[in-house]
């Protein structure tokens, strides 16, 4: 495939907004200033908190762009991740020179019970009809999980307190505290044994990226890979293994392996997802992701960081935005733009749709 | 007693609610009855329930013996390792331990 680069970001701080998804867009990508050839826009919210539908047109208009092409793309809470990889597959077939992927929600403006069952709208009727929400379906494969490892819920401790910690320095998070154990503990049950600290905050915010075949940060390998929509339709405890399938494509297109990862921005919207995540990605083997967390493998400091921005448990999770804003941060991070500079050349983004159903992986290489 | 209408596949694989095409091999499926019974694998009880739903619904993944997992909504009280049977209950699944 030719080379595709990442070539501008830019991103809003996630929190409260009071605006909606087509206005959080604008103040976004009102900043690129190249004028794109096509609008590729994501946001599960914006029929609910805008009654806005052609969106994507929306967008283009408020950016003075309404003669721009323009779609909508929807893969659940890895929409952000989509519109790249699709921009990618754009900027190859020599039509388009410039891409600008935009993915904006507002979903604060629902209350909790409403926003439960808005996350819970990408699960198969009879599970989210039972009453299952999206923090109960990780509560249930974590379950599998443990039963089968013998971990235990300081694994998930572990990396509630990193990612907390990461993200105090992120200008940009919704959630900028610092998590003790004792917070941890003492936080209310979600879906047992899974706490407020397991799970991602719900979030207002918007990221963009223009994509080209010109410079910046270069696309090296990609992988999409798709599952049952039911976790539970998948055979034993494998209910990654359409992650492990997207990165398997992408390590190849990269022409590298697991180890050869600097850091990683991981889909962490629950702490279970980012420990069976490692294994799935091959950073550590199967069974073996909770004593990597424990062992401080994933933190600064580690062999493989992940989640160096403070990941969706504390930027927080805008669910189309969050696949978009890791490649952000990555962006950011290689190339010392913005607020932080990690050392190193080569990063991964994870980003899952609904239960691990649609499944993006992408490196980005300096 | 029949309980359960499930999907069965030339290939051996199960489905619950039945699939119209398997999701192993993409074959059309034929429906077939079971006695719903099975074992519970995973629980968990939920305090922040979707809008319009109870707090504290038990939730549980079943393991039938005809070969399926499926979430289930626990009638009463149950544990992993539990056996139960499942039945239908509208447009989704219920579990209890009067096996």
């Amino acid at each position: 495939m030719a080379d595709v680069f990442v070539s501008d970001a830019s991103m809003i701080p996630f929190g409260k907004k009071g605006k909606g998804a087509v206005e959080l867009a604008y103040e976004c990508a009102s900043r690129i200033t190249v004028r794109p050839d096509i609008i590729l826009f994501a946001s599960m919210s914006c029929m609910n908190s805008d009654r806005q539908g052609n969106a994507s047109a929306a967008v283009a208009g408020e950016l003075g762009l309404s003669d721009c092409p323009s779609f909508q793309v929807d893969t659940s809470s890895s929409s952000g991740a989509a519109l790249v990889q699709l921009a990618s597959f754009l900027l190859c077939s020599g039509r388009y020179d410039s891409v600008l992927a935009i993915a904006s929600d507002n979903l604060t403006r629902m209350r909790s019970p409403e926003a439960t069952a808005f996350f819970a709208s990408v699960l198969p009727p009879h599970e989210r009809d039972a009453g299952c929400t999206m923090p109960s379906v990780a509560a249930l494969l974590w379950s599998l999980y443990s039963a089968k490892y013998g971990a235990d819920e300081k694994s998930l401790m572990s990396v509630s307190i990193k990612n907390h910690k990461n993200g105090l320095s992120n200008p940009y998070a919704h959630i900028r505290k610092n998590v003790t154990a004792e917070d941890y503990e003492k936080s209310r049950i979600v879906s047992s044994p899974l706490r407020v600290l397991d799970c991602a905050p719900v979030s207002d915010g918007a990221a963009a990226i223009l994509l080209t075949r010109k410079g910046g940060v270069r696309i090296s390998g990609m992988g999409h890979a798709c599952d049952t929509m039911s976790a539970f339709s998948r055979p034993g405890e494998r209910a990654f293994r359409a992650v492990s399938a997207a990165a398997r494509d992408a390590y190849a297109g990269a022409s590298i392996v697991p180890g050869d990862i600097d850091f990683a921005e991981l889909h962490d919207a629950f702490t279970p997802f980012e420990i069976m995540e490692t294994e799935a990605l091959g950073f550590c083997e199967e069974g073996q992701g909770f004593k990597a967390a424990m062992d401080g493998e994933t933190s600064p400091e580690g062999s493989i960081p992940v989640n160096l921005s403070g990941g969706l448990k504390s930027r927080g999770h805008p669910v189309s935005v969050s696949g978009l804003a890791q490649m952000v941060e990555i962006y950011y991070r290689l190339t010392g733009t913005d607020y932080a500079k990690t050392e190193g050349r080569r990063a991964l983004s994870l980003s899952i749709g609904g239960a691990a159903s649609n499944n993006f992986v992408t490196i980005l290489e300096v | 007693m029949i309980l359960l209408l499930l999907g069965r596949c030339d290939c051996g694989a199960v489905s619950l609610p039945p699939e119209k095409r398997c999701h192993v091999c993409g074959k059309n499926t034929m429906e077939q009855m079971d006695d719903g019974r099975g074992r519970v694998i995973a629980v968990t009880c939920l305090f922040s329930p979707q809008e319009g739903m109870e707090e504290g619904i038990m939730l549980c993944l079943v393991a039938l013996d005809a070969g399926a997992q499926v979430v289930c909504r626990a009638m009463g009280k149950v544990a992993r390792g539990d056996e139960v049977t499942v039945r239908e209950s509208g447009t989704f699944y219920i579990c209890d331990s009067s096996v």
